[in-house]
Order: C-alpha cells, then sequence, then structure tokens
C-alpha cells in the first residue's frame, strides 16, 4: 500500500537525510510515499487556545487537500505529525469547529483521514517480525538510546501513538534493526524545544541531561524522530562541550538512517553530511559502513 | 451476620453479642483483625495498632454469642429482612482446624518461603501460614499455590511433623447455610494499585512503596522488625519523599475523591520515620491538607513545627530510579519552583478503592453500589448505614473512606440499627 506523504519543511532544508532515507527505504520495504501536492507548513505548534481557530488552518487545509487524493497519511517531523494529528483528531470531533474551519478552507472535510507516523506504519502494516526479516545488515552491537522527546507521546488522549510514561515502540524498531536498545530515564523529556532560539541556556541544559543519562545507562548513539529535537541534542553538543569540558560527543541520527544502514544502502546516500556529529567513525569501528 | 472481619465488623460483631444476639462473623481471610492488623500505629495518638486491635479480636474470639467463619465467602443469599438463608463456602484450609492446637510447628518448618501479601510482597512467608502470631482463631492454612505438595507432588513436611494429624491435602470448599435476621456488610478497601501510575514507575521500581507497605515496615511484627529499612538493598532511607493525593482528587485519570485518611497517615508516617531516623528528612507533597478530626490538626503542626517535615504545596510528575536513588521530580506552586529530590524512598499515600469482590458481593445481595463500586447508602446524611434492602446495612470503609474512629462509629451505628429492627419485631 503507498500512503500520502507529508514532508513539512524542515525535511527540504535542514533534515534532507531524513527525508530521503525515509523515501528509499519505503521502496525496499515495499510501499511507496506519495508527496502531497502543493502543501504548506503545518503551522508548526497546535494552538493552546481552544478558540484560536487561525491557527488551525493550515494543517486542515493540508488534511482536507489530502483526503482529495487518498486515506492514509503519513509524515516524519514529530512536531508536524502531533499537529496534523491533533487537527484531525479535532476535525472528526468537534462539529462547530469542524464547520468553521471548512468554512473558512471553503472545503468539506470530515476528519476521515487515517494519521500515521511512519514508525507506526513500519509496526502496524509493515510488522517488526517481517521487518526483521527483511534487514540486510543487522545493526549488531549497537547500543542505541531511543529518544521520544514529547510530541510523538503528549497528549496521550489525542496521540495514542504509545504509553505516555514509558513507551517502547522506538525500542522495539531498535530491536528489529538487531541494535541494542539502551533504557534510560530521559528518554521522554523535552528537549528544550524552541528554547534554543530564546534561551538558548536553557535548551543546552536539557540536551546535556538527556544525552547524559543515555551515555550513562550505555548509549553508543541517540536516535531521534524529530528535527526540532536533533537540533537540540545534535547541533547543540558543541555548545554542551564548552559548558562541560569533559562531555564526550555521541551521534545522533534520525530512525531512518538507522533503518537505512540495516537495509543495506550505501552509507554515501544517507546523508550524513548533515548530521553535527560525525557518526562514520563509530560506524566503522562496528563494521556498519 | 457480618461480612467482614475489620476494625469494623468486629466491632459490629461485639456490640451484637453484647447486646445479647446470636452473631456470624464471616471473614474471606484465615483471621480477623484486617486492614488494622496491618498497621504500625494510628494517629493522632501514636499507639500501637496491635495493642488496640488485639484486645478486640481476642474479645471476638471467645464471644459466646459470636459464632467465627474465617476462610469463609458469602455465596448467596435467599430470603428477606427477619429471614435471610445465606450460603457460605468454606475455603479448603488443608488443615483440620478442629484438630489444630496453633502450635506453629508447621509454619516454623515449611521449606516454601514466598512473598508475604499481608507484608505487601515485601516480607518472605510461608506456604502453610497465619496472618500474625496473635492471629485468632490462632490456625493456619495452606496456600497451595505456594505450596511444594501442590506444585510439585512431594515435601509433605508439615503432615509429617504435625503432632495431631491436622494436615489434609485432600480438604474441599464446603458449603454451610445459615439462617440470619439481618446483615452488615463490612468488607473494608483496598489501596490503588502502584502499578497503575506510569508516572511514578508503574510499580517497578523497587524503592517505591505504597502507605500500608510504610505500615508494614515500621511495625515490629514486619518485615524489619520495625526497622525503616528500603526494601531494594536494605540501607536505612536519609532521604524520604511522601506523596499525598495518589490517585486521589484526580479526576481526570485515577479517582475524583478524597481518600480522607492520607493526610493524616502520611503526617503519622514522617514523624515515625523521623522518630527512627534522627538524620533523616522527610519531604510531603500535598495538595491541601485535610486534618479535621479532634486532635488532627494538632498533630500535623506537630509534625511541621518540632519535628522538621517538610512540607511542598505541589504534585510530583515523574519519579525514576537514577543508580541507587529514586528521582523525584515536582513542583512547589507556593515559590512557584521546580523541586527535584535525590531520595532513597518514596511513599505513595494511594487512594482507597473498594475491595475487589465487594461489586460481587452487593450483586448477590442485591445492594446499590456507588459510581466507583463502594456499597450505596440509602441516604447520603441521615441514612448511612441503611442500603437499599431492608435487613441489610452497611459499615466502615465499604461505604467510603473513613479513619479508625469513623468506620468503628459507622459499625456501632449499624450494629444499633440491627438491634431496632429486632425490638420492632
Amino acid at each position: 500500500m503507498d500512503y500520502l506523504y507529508f514532508p513539512g519543511c524542515t525535511l527540504y532544508t535542514k533534515a534532507k537525510n531524513f527525508d530521503q532515507t525515509a523515501r528509499d527505504c519505503s521502496l525496499l520495504l515495499g510501499f511507496e510515499l506519495k508527496e502531497l501536492k502543493n502543501w504548506t507548513c503545518c503551522g508548526a505548534t497546535f494552538p493552546l487556545a481552544t478558540d484560536n481557530i487561525m491557527a488551525l488552518l493550515p494543517p486542515s487545509r493540508i488534511l482536507a487537500n489530502a483526503r482529495e487524493e487518498g486515506t492514509a497519511l503519513t509524515t516524519l517531523c514529530a512536531v508536524c505529525y502531533n499537529v496534523i494529528k491533533r487537527t484531525n483528531r479535532l476535525i472528526q470531533g468537534d462539529g462547530e469547529k469542524r464547520d468553521k474551519i471548512n468554512n473558512f478552507i471553503e472545503k468539506n472535510y470530515q476528519g476521515d483521514l487515517r494519521i500515521l507516523h511512519y514508525l507506526e506504519i513500519l509496526k502496524q502494516e509493515v510488522g517488526f517480525p517481517q521487518l526483521k526479516e527483511k534487514v540486510k545488515r543487522p545493526l549488531s552491537g549497537l547500543k542505541a538510546a531511543a529518544y521520544y522527546g514529547c510530541m510523538l507521546l503528549r497528549p496521550f488522549e489525542e496521540m495514542g501513538f504509545d504509553d505516555k510514561e514509558r513507551p517502547t515502540l522506538f525500542e522495539e524498531f531498535l530491536r528489529a534493526l538487531g541494535a541494542e536498545a539502551v533504557e534510560y530515564p530521559y528518554k521522554i523529556e523535552c528537549c528544550g524545544s524552541f528554547q534554543s532560539v530564546g534561551a538558548p541556556d536553557v535548551a543546552t541544559e536539557c540536551a546535556y541531561k538527556i544525552l547524559g543519562s543515555a551515555i550513562k545507562n550505555g548509549a553508543e548513539v541517540m536516535v531521534s524522530t524529530c528535527p526540532m529535537c536533533t537540533f537540540n541534542i545534535d547541533h547543540k553538543q558543541s555548545d554542551i562541550k564548552e559548558k562541560y569540558l569533559g562531555f564526550q560527543s555521541v551521534p545522533v541520527f534520525y530512525f531512518t538512517q538507522l533503518l537505512g544502514i540495516a537495509m543495506g544502502l550505501d552509507y554515501r546516500t544517507l546523508g550524513f553530511d548533515q548530521n553535527a556529529v560525525d557518526p562514520l567513525p563509530l560506524l566503522q569501528k562496528k563494521g556498519l559502513l | 451476620m457480618v461480612i467482614g472481619g475489620g476494625i469494623a465488623g468486629i466491632s459490629a460483631s461485639i456490640d451484637l453479642g453484647n447486646g445479647g444476639y446470636e452473631v456470624v462473623l464471616v471473614e474471606k481471610l484465615p483471621s480477623i483483625g484486617g486492614r488494622m492488623l496491618q498497621l504500625s500505629e494510628t494517629f493522632p495518638t501514636l499507639d500501637c495498632a496491635q495493642c488496640t486491635l488485639t484486645p478486640k479480636t481476642v474479645e471476638t474470639g471467645q464471644h459466646s454469642h459470636i459464632k467465627l467463619l474465617t476462610y469463609s465467602e458469602v455465596d448467596g443469599v435467599e430470603g428477606r429482612a427477619g429471614d435471610f438463608r445465606v450460603n457460605i463456602r468454606r475455603k479448603a484450609a488443608y488443615v483440620d482446624w478442629d484438630k489444630c492446637t496453633g502450635c506453629g510447628l508447621c509454619q516454623q518448618k515449611c521449606p516454601s518461603k514466598n512473598p508475604s501479601e499481608f507484608d505487601r510482597g515485601m516480607g518472605l512467608g510461608k506456604a502453610i501460614y497465619t496472618l500474625s502470631p496473635q492471629a485468632v482463631p490462632n490456625k493456619p492454612v495452606i496456600n497451595p499455590s505456594n505450596c511444594r505438595y501442590f506444585k510439585e507432588g512431594k515435601c509433605k513436611v508439615c503432615q509429617k511433623l504435625c503432632p495431631v494429624g491436622a494436615i489434609d491435602y485432600e480438604q474441599k470448599d464446603r458449603f454451610v447455610e445459615e439462617r440470619v435476621g439481618a446483615m452488615i456488610i463490612a468488607v473494608g478497601f483496598d489501596l490503588i494499585p502502584r502499578e497503575t501510575f506510569g508516572e511514578y514507575g508503574y510499580g517497578e521500581v523497587p524503592d517505591v512503596i505504597d502507605g500500608l507497605a510504610f505500615e508494614r515496615l515500621n511495625s515490629a511484627s514486619g518485615p524489619t522488625t520495625g526497622e525503616i529499612r528500603r526494601p531494594s538493598d536494605g540501607k536505612i532511607p536519609k532521604e524520604v519523599v511522601f506523596i499525598q493525593c495518589t490517585g486521589s482528587r484526580d479526576p481526570e485519570r485515577y479517582m475524583p475523591y478524597c481518600s480522607r485518611v492520607c493526610c493524616m497517615y502520611t503526617a503519622k508516617h514522617a514523624r515515625l520515620y523521623k522518630h527512627k531516623v534522627h538524620d533523616g528528612q522527610a519531604y510531603i507533597f500535598y495538595m491541601d491538607i485535610r486534618s479535621t478530626g479532634k486532635g488532627y490538626e494538632e498533630f500535623i503542626q506537630q509534625g511541621m513545627e518540632e519535628e522538621g517535615i517538610l512540607y511542598l504545596r505541589g504534585r510530583v510528575s515523574r519519579i525514576f530510579r537514577d543508580g541507587d536513588k529514586v528521582m523525584v521530580w515536582g513542583v512547589d506552586t507556593l515559590t512557584g519552583k521546580k523541586v527535584e529530590v535525590a531520595a532513597d524512598m518514596v511513599v505513595l499515600a494511594t487512594a482507597i478503592v473498594p475491595q475487589k469482590e465487594s461489586k460481587d458481593l452487593a450483586r448477590k445481595l442485591g445492594v446499590k453500589t456507588d459510581d466507583h463500586g463502594f456499597l450505596a447508602e440509602a441516604e447520603r446524611k441521615l441514612r448511612t448505614v441503611d442500603t437499599n434492602i431492608e435487613g441489610i446495612y452497611i459499615a466502615g470503609c465499604a461505604q467510603g473512606p473513613k479513619d479508625i474512629a469513623d468506620a468503628v462509629a459507622h459499625a456501632n451505628a449499624a450494629a444499633s440499627k440491627v438491634q431496632g429492627l429486632f425490638a420492632k419485631h
């Protein structure tokens, strides 16, 4: 089955490696990501005020247009996934807001798209046991820390992605690839998000705690589902090093990059040039190139 | 008939027995005493729970008008006020209680040790056991799921050693019928399992325990003989965090109601902890402090002012294990600051919930239950011991959360209702 695909802005700029590896891997796994026509920014935050209809229009327009092209929509970035899934649920369940939104965007969308994160496709549609069979180069001996962040999981009632306090889906995925999934208490903590713009110290501190906790529990690499998180825990490692002199940097992957390695893709197609901490030395050491 | 042999059921039974009525007291566990028997000390007087309770259990056991049917459950009821016919399942104890002298040799020599439910999983209990050395009646039962003979077909140590030949592995459940004029349901409460709370580690952090477990830790008859030692490694905890309202007053996720006893028993726990670990620090996270009983507010104030207990007004959002510490993340809403405590042990004041069986029992008796499964009173203010069925009354925590004093008063009221009913006819 093919899925409509909403890449989101970052995947066209800072996270091209995320986008490309996801597309390449899907073909190897037997499905295709069909990019939506004329998509726009998702709005980047789900509005906190219940009457802020304006902020719901960009994701609503994306959803309404997508429905004209198909029935199942997937996305990669955890922030986009959060905004789109919650907007879809709102349109589904709240008739008054649905009418208001449809009037604004001049559509008649009823909220009947299935919204899936790429990881959910891998679990529900492909299946982790089947994925395991398709792995060509198991990531044996690689200790990987799955980092969920907030957006995949919260609010739990709306996202329904996995257990909000102790999710395991991401770890199951890593184990299917043959890696060893590291448990650590900070895997669902906030990365600092947009604080990295206004209060960079706050974000640095968040990242330091997350990385420190993972490393302490044996992690050799971090795995992310979100360009925002990746910025904070990968690109900000240089700031951490300035503040905490003994800090040893740790490579951060998009989960699709690890999937790409496991599926046997050439490492030169995995976009490692966009990773801030160069993962190649470690991969070489682990015999995964 | 009184169903449930906790402090409420015992109190009602003694009242009725002293009034000259014949009482059948049915208890599902092997002996009477209920939750109170698990407590170490009681608020606000800090006297020993067992010292207060044991005279009552003994009196019940020896009372000429009280017939004890322990290790028994109500299976079905027919009839109406003045003439109830109650079918009672007497569970197989695998011990002939008529022969047993209560010498305790079987328990001493039983080779099978398992986490004891009575000690909230912390201490080890034998497969043949009584709940306490002062059990009434002092007769053991065998738990077949822990017994080597039942599991592996060999052992029989207890049978070989028993001087009076009381062990009977072939015993089956028996049914007896009792005819009674009225019934009091006093089946008590349970605690919402700590496994419910994902934010507090789903019960998998060993040093995060519930209030009843702390009672056992602090109890001279408990698994540590009264020393405060944490479950994971037996160390004496120097920083202990107590969290009130765990699962209570949380309408969106857990129970909307107040469990009524947690403010007081948490203050009691913190004070008892300080009495034993002088250089320890106790933190209490609270939402409000509800200390409305006689002498209660004074008890709380004393803890704050004289014993250095640190009260933090706010909730705890997460608990996780970090090395040998238990990290506690919370907020102090009075200063607006985030609070992070690297604690050695955490005690959750988990919500009071109905006993699992109480709904089933209510159905058998035709008694209504409320939204949460507590037995429903006929009217909230004026008829709190009556039910919708004439001749059936409720007492204690079966109706809703109560402290000991209130539960006993409620039981006294139920007993006097029964006497009133009988006097009328």
